[in-house]
């Protein structure tokens, strides 16, 4: 096999005049020759679909990948003008390569589900909405600098540099009535609202969507459309995307949950609880839309804002309740 | 204008879409200021009990099939005509019903919810819930040390022991990255 390999770019630097009768031994020697052929190749990607090129070292021959078939005669044209014999080239199809955007990554369109920014820390954006004819966007309440209150935090999408709005809605809390327990706070919701600012490009009704549900991806591939919102029931499958954990699911185990926020006095009242066997969520997720998928399409089900210890439980509010506190959103 | 209009048709078929139980909002404009009457989850499964009674609530089991709790089993037929009514026909999955024996209804189990919401005043209680899937109210704790002083307040709000599932969840707290 390496006498094949060796014979091949012989023939190859041959025909280029790039052998070399000194220096490093052989193997060594074959591969420079390869790879020095396999630079000619780069006016190659003057044409359209053109993906790769590669000097293949276990075969002693030149790849060249495209995205489809239609561009192999150009490329066998282009060869003889690079120096280049045709019939040591494998033109091979192949899927384009794109960059890889993640969840904390800057995206625009901003869309539900990806990273901001607010003060030192970092949330999950809940999704876009038009609320009293006010383009925005709804996250957890406390992703901001203080829950129950309107105070003006900045967000920023995936970090400071990008300023993409300001928080104008944050109801207060309430206590003593609508069954809130003594010396409690309470909310129907850890939902806030905000404006965009001017120039921000955002989509409304869409999801992020990452490379699979539950496979720990941050990787964007694809976008979920929102075309209802809705309420789940117990044993429904729900998902969520959000910048720590991506795109996961479980099965909703409690709706209309009364529910205790560990180490505070806020009661959230009528919230749902999400579960799997496995970790489905994390800190930095607060925010993140819980939808139900049919297909590419998704039922918009609420905002995420808590869950416990291991992960494998998470709470959010119900859109209700949401727009109980915020008043009517458009969201799609 | 344009928004507006478009908000008024979605907040329509919003509002339309409580009608099949989707949501539950029922919404009221006054002036610019929206008020917006709530009816809850549970109260959607109240309006099947009160057309079924002996009602004790609902959920999608592992098979598919909407699992459905009874004190009279026989009464399968009547209750899937009253959540077709309440939730609409979707609600009822292809995979059919499966009637469940209850101990409990629905209103039961949600006047004692409403009771026991005031143990979430306890430190260390982490939730209260009408557990439609166990036909019973479930409470939450962050450990087990919090059970005694729970199920004393239960003596005390009258709530049968026997019907209160007491769990430990651990705590549940906000997921930012403070």
């Amino acid at each position: 096999m390496k006498h094949a390999i060796t014979v091949l770019v012989f023939l190859i630097s041959g025909a280029s005049g790039l052998a070399v009768a000194q220096g490093p031994p052989p193997q060594a020697r074959s591969q420079e020759a390869l790879e020095a052929v396999h630079q000619r190749l780069l006016p190659l990607f003057e044409l359209a679909g053109v993906v790769f090129t590669d000097g293949d070292e276990t075969t002693g021959r030149l790849v060249v990948g495209v995205v489809d078939r239609d561009v192999e005669g150009l490329v066998r044209d282009r060869l003889p003008a690079l120096g280049v014999f045709s019939q040591f080239v494998d033109v091979v199809e192949t899927e384009p390569i794109v960059p890889v955007i993640t969840l904390h990554d800057r995206v625009r369109p901003v869309v539900a589900g990806l990273q901001i920014h607010f003060s030192q820390y970092v949330c999950s954006l809940g999704f876009n909405a038009a609320r009293n004819n006010v383009a925005g966007y709804v996250t957890a309440a406390h992703c901001s600098t203080k829950q129950g209150s309107a105070d003006g935090t900045q967000y920023y999408q995936p970090l400071a540099s990008e300023f993409i709005g300001t928080e104008i809605a944050d109801p207060a809390f309430f206590k003593n009535k609508d069954g809130c327990p003594r010396g409690r706070n309470c909310r129907w919701s850890d939902s806030n609202f905000s404006d965009y600012a001017n120039g921000v490009d955002f989509a409304l009704g869409r999801i992020a969507k990452t490379t699979g549900a539950n496979n720990g991806s941050l990787t964007i591939d694809g976008e979920f459309a929102i075309t209802a919102e809705g309420v789940a029931t117990v044993g429904q499958t729900v998902n969520k995307t959000g910048r720590t954990t991506g795109w996961t699911r479980g099965n909703v185990t409690r709706t209309n949950v009364n529910t205790g926020v560990s180490g505070s006095n806020i009661v959230l009242l009528g919230q749902v609880f999400v579960e799997n066997t496995v970790q489905i969520v994390a800190g930095g997720d607060s925010g993140s839309p819980v939808f139900h998928i049919d297909g590419s399409t998704a039922t918009l089900l609420g905002n995420l804002w808590g869950g416990n210890s291991s992960g494998t439980l998470f709470v959010y509010s119900p859109i209700a309740n949401i727009e109980r506190e915020l008043g009517l959103l458009t969201t799609h | 204008m344009k928004l507006v209009a478009q908000a008024m048709r979605r907040a329509l078929a919003f509002l339309v879409a409580t009608m099949v139980g989707i949501s539950l909002l029922a919404g009221v404009r006054a002036g610019s200021q929206e008020r917006i009457a709530m009816q809850t989850y549970d109260d959607l499964l109240l309006r099947v009990e009160e057309r079924v009674p002996g009602f004790g609530g609902m959920f999608i089991g592992p098979d598919g099939r909407l699992a459905v709790y009874l004190l009279d089993r026989s009464q399968i037929a009547a209750v899937r005509s009253a959540i077709e009514s309440v939730f609409g026909a979707q609600q009822v999955p292809a995979a059919g019903l499966l009637a469940l024996q209850a101990q409990y209804t629905v209103s039961q189990l949600k006047r004692w919810t409403e009771r026991a919401t005031e143990l979430l005043a306890f430190s260390g209680v982490t939730m209260v819930d009408l557990d439609e899937a166990k036909n019973r109210v479930a409470v939450g704790l962050e450990d087990d040390s919090s059970t005694p002083i729970v199920e004393q307040a239960l003596r005390r709000l009258s709530i049968p022991r026997e019907a209160v599932l007491i769990q430990v969840t651990g705590p549940i707290r906000p997921l930012d990255t403070r």
